[in-house]
């Protein structure tokens, strides 16, 4: 376990700044004069444009996707797999674009495993929903539940930027706070119930906050993210992923479900929510391992649906890809849980096929 | 109360409350809390802070959980000193 600092004071504008606000200043125009089902194909051009105009970075990327995948196969090429990542980066971006120009953004969303949310509000004591780090995931999951009337506190770092999913490192800028990241959390605000940031200074009342919301069966989300007091490095792939334990330890303090949220794209502005079965605690023998082994058995499903729509994990070039393979899996890891929560992942067609 | 006795109370909380604490014998002001050594997460500094309040009849502001008073036993203990009249 390696704990995550809070970064100190930040700097007033960084490099990723100019690549943020050239991307806004070209996409913009696109967002806002061309049809949607143009989005795609015109950020496709782009992406391309990219991949050939960089090619050392390119051959680099497809080579940290090799390493990544190991023996596993996805299901295109792994030079189409680095072009669709960034494509997934590109629509998300118009899409924010698009939604603050009159009229927004009105993608077509499809809210599956609703029943499990419902379910885990009848004991009172809330809901802890954790959505994932993926391509689209940060807008759209807010918007799938407002439109069926669930009121959402989020639970956010005080600044990610303008580009909730870039492949870059995570560098807040004094800029990039007070400039770019309102875009984006300004849109994503119309669909909460409220955002509860966590403070710079690292003052931990937010937590109250939080919890409070749970007493009072409320529905708290939180990204899967590296970004915490405690965080793990779990197997992933043939690498390690970090992720911090902030939501199965407030599910945990607050005995309320901790379900996982999953987003796919289904189409040009068609998108599903998954949210699947609470993941159940265990009796382990201590706090810290029955969190540890929640954390576990998210990213075991996470991995799955990376698997699935490899397309739309924002993590490919920050994972971790060194020695460290999975049996080295910490000793929390509860096997017999994860693969039952493997088994468990929500087969999205059968759940849609019962809904409708 | 002496100190080794609020180090005593500390470690009965983290056992019975947190179900953590490891090797205990270990514990003393320089064992970290939030986020090194223990390795306490924000919701469990939260847990932490109910049960001594619990314990001591104490109010803990919002305005006093700052990282900077749980980083180890011994941030915290100098943080509960003036409000428990602590002796050496």
């Amino acid at each position: 376990m390696r704990p995550t600092d809070f970064p100190p004071r930040a700097p007033l504008f960084s490099r990723t700044d100019v690549f943020e606000v050239m991307t806004i200043s070209v996409l913009t125009p696109i967002a806002w004069l061309a049809p949607e089902r143009a989005w795609l194909p015109l950020g496709h051009v782009l992406s391309l444009a990219i991949a050939y105009a960089w090619p050392a970075v390119t051959r680099a990327r497809v080579a940290t996707l090799a390493r990544a995948l190991g023996p596993r196969r996805v299901e295109c090429a792994l030079g189409a797999l680095r072009v669709a990542i960034m494509d997934g980066y590109m629509e998300e971006r118009l899409q924010i674009l698009r939604a603050q120009k009159p009229g927004g953004w009105r993608p077509r969303l499809r809210l599956l495993g609703r029943e499990h949310l419902d379910a885990a509000l009848t004991h009172g004591r809330g809901a802890v929903l954790w959505t994932p780090p993926v391509s689209y995931a940060d807008l759209v999951t807010k918007m799938a539940l407002h439109e069926v009337g669930v009121a959402v506190s989020h639970v956010s770092a005080f600044s990610r930027g303008f580009s909730p999913n870039s492949c870059l490192a995570w560098n807040p800028t004094r800029f990039g706070t007070t400039v770019l990241s309102p875009l984006r959390t300004r849109i994503e605000d119309r669909y909460l119930r409220e955002r509860i940031a966590l403070p710079r200074d690292g003052s931990l009342a937010y937590a109250r906050r939080v919890e409070r919301r749970l007493r009072e069966n409320g529905v708290v989300s939180i990204r899967a993210g590296e970004i915490g007091h405690r965080a793990l490095d779990l197997p992933f792939l043939e690498g390690r992923v970090r992720l911090a334990t902030g939501a199965p330890s407030l599910a945990l303090a607050a005995s309320a479900a901790l379900l996982p949220v999953f987003t796919t794209r289904t189409g040009p502005g068609r998108f599903d929510v998954v949210i699947e079965p609470a993941l159940e605690s265990i009796a382990a023998a201590s706090r810290h391992a029955t969190v540890d082994d929640l954390t576990l058995r998210y990213t075991r499903l996470l991995e799955r649906y990376v698997l699935r729509h490899p397309e739309i994990w924002s993590g490919w070039y920050t994972m971790q890809l060194d020695d460290a393979r999975r049996d080295a899996a910490p000793a929390a890891a509860v096997s017999r849980h994860a693969r039952r929560d493997a088994r468990a992942v929500t087969d999205v067609a059968k759940l849609a096929a019962g809904s409708q | 109360m002496t100190p080794e006795a609020l180090i005593a109370a500390l470690r009965a909380i983290l056992r019975e409350r947190l179900a953590l604490g490891g090797d205990e014998g270990a514990l003393d002001t320089d064992t970290g809390l939030l986020g090194a050594g223990i390795g306490l997460d924000s919701f469990e500094v939260l847990q932490l802070v109910a049960a001594l309040e619990e314990r001591f009849g104490l109010t803990i502001d919002d305005d006093d959980l700052l990282p900077d008073h749980f980083r180890t036993v011994g941030t915290l203990l100098r943080f509960l000193e003036p409000r428990l009249q602590v002796t050496a």
